[in-house]
């Protein structure tokens, strides 16, 4: 095991960690090889085990993500057991995910409620996907493949057992967003024109709501593994919620997630068509542009809070970290901007 | 780069915290980073970043914030309705006045607050760029 102050906490509980994977593997025994952490995100934790699983239907080297809490969660986040019982509907449903193996709630072994599921290749960072035309295969087939995996999820509609902790679906989830917006902005002190001004927009020229389905929350390019054939695996499920489906789709169009190539409009990797034809396919649902594109102001809005609030959290909250700090000064301007941009006045159906 | 620095308030020969922040980050860029690697690397660029915002809204913060807070009372002014005594408001409330406004829909679409809201965004992207 790779020793270093950060793994520490890890080290400590190895024979706990052995024990309890040995259990849920139904084996003789599980030695873990080596664990390694991912230096990721600011609300989970994840580690990479590399296991050997002596006896049982897992015998054999076993390469796994450990995810836990992070010393400072978000309360927004679901929680672990949420997000294994996401990912297990998601995975029985056929949608590409890392198959989720064993959850583990009993604080007694690593101190904090974990999971584990199965490792899957490739990489997630989008500074390398816009850079390595190469990975993730051909990008129009990468994006179609990336709308019918959508269409999947989105083919999940409440009401689930198994999802009960999601409550009920919001009646109109655009104006339910618009108010929780405009609640975290007045939490954060208020002021802030430029968002009020878009959330006032949307307010005015919400289309008619669509779904409920279960939505990803946070399906975007940054969030799905990719290796040189192709999508290996969807990740972060933490958002995961009732809703309109046009807004996982305006989520992974906005601009703001279109990294260094704001002309591919579909996640910085393609064109839109590639991505709605996908989509289409699928869910046999038509995809009204307008929608979507309103669902892209709101995907600007939602990040705009989202950064306002981590950066927040190193004043009010006493965090002393930078790289939230920097979160909360970088992101807001540029969004902004693009929210700006897309309400002018001549935008404005009802003008006074 | 050989851009000369306004003498800033204070004694002469004592640079000022915008300068010395200049300075750091020069240091920090041109002399550690090249010693660093992976995520090292990453974090002292987010100093840099960092230090490079602290300069500039060291160097000429006020002086914009100032005429966009006179143009914000401005058009509060024009906005709110009368008998609310705008002098005796601070910036914030302003702010907090032409939000409320703005919720109501007193301003749905309105030109001239449009406008300001699309400079002083500029101004805050220039801080940051």
């Amino acid at each position: 095991m790779t020793v270093g102050p950060a793994e520490s906490r890890l080290a400590e509980r190895k024979p706990a960690l052995e024990a309890f994977l040995a259990a849920a593997a139904g084996a003789e025994a599980v030695e873990i090889v080596d664990a390694r952490p991912l230096t990721d995100g600011a609300i989970q934790e994840n580690w990479l085990l590399d296991l050997q699983v002596h006896g049982g239907t897992f015998a054999g080297p076993l390469e796994a993500v450990l995810r836990t809490d992070a010393a400072s969660a978000v309360a927004v986040s679901r929680s672990r057991a949420e997000e294994f019982a996401v990912l297990s509907v998601v995975h029985r449903a056929g949608v590409t995910v890392p198959e989720p193996l064993w959850l583990c709630e009993d604080a007694g072994v690593l101190g904090r409620p974990f999971y584990v599921m199965r490792r899957v290749a490739g990489t997630a960072a989008p500074h390398r996907l816009m850079k390595e035309p190469e990975l993730g295969g051909d990008r129009d087939a990468l994006a179609g493949r990336l709308g019918m995996e959508l269409a999947r999820i989105h083919a999940i509609v409440p009401p689930r057992a198994e999802l009960a902790f999601l409550g009920d679906p919001p009646d109109d989830p655009a104006r339910a967003a618009i108010a929780r917006y405009r609640g975290y902005l007045d939490a954060l002190g208020g002021g802030f024109l430029a968002l009020e001004w878009g959330l006032r927009w949307c307010e005015l020229h919400a289309p008619p709501p669509q779904g409920p389905v279960l939505l990803h929350q946070d399906f975007r390019t940054g969030n799905y593994m990719v290796d040189r054939q192709g999508l290996t695996g969807i990740l972060d499920w933490e958002f995961c919620d009732w809703g309109d489906p046009m807004s996982d789709l305006g989520w992974f169009c906005a601009a703001c997630w279109r990294y260094a190539h704001p002309e591919l409009e579909a996640g910085g990797i393609a064109p839109r068509g590639p991505f709605y034809h996908g989509y289409e396919a699928v869910s046999g649902r038509r995809i009204d542009p307008a929608a979507v594109a309103f669902w892209e102001i709101m995907a600007h809005l939602r990040w705009a809070v989202i950064a306002l609030q981590q950066g927040e959290r190193t004043l009010s909250g006493g965090e002393e970290s930078l790289e939230l700090a920097l979160t909360g000064r970088l992101y807001p301007p540029g969004l902004e901007a693009e929210i700006l941009r897309q309400t002018a006045p001549e935008r404005w159906r009802t003008t006074p | 780069m050989t851009k000369r620095h306004e003498k800033e308030p204070g004694r002469g020969g004592e640079p000022g915290g915008a300068r010395l922040l200049e300075l750091a980050r020069r240091e920090l860029l041109e002399i550690l980073l090249p010693q660093l690697q992976g995520e090292g690397r990453y974090r002292a660029r987010l100093v840099a970043n960092a230090m490079k915002i602290a300069a500039r809204e060291l160097d000429g913060g006020p002086a914009g914030r100032t005429a966009g807070a006179h143009r914000l009372r401005g058009l509060a002014a024009a906005a709110l309705p009368g008998g609310v005594d705008l002098a005796a408001l601070g910036e914030a409330e302003v702010a907090a006045a032409l939000c409320t406004a703005l919720r109501s829909g007193r301003l749905d679409g309105q030109r001239e607050l449009y406008d300001l809201l699309v400079t002083l965004t500029g101004k805050r992207r220039e801080t940051i760029g």
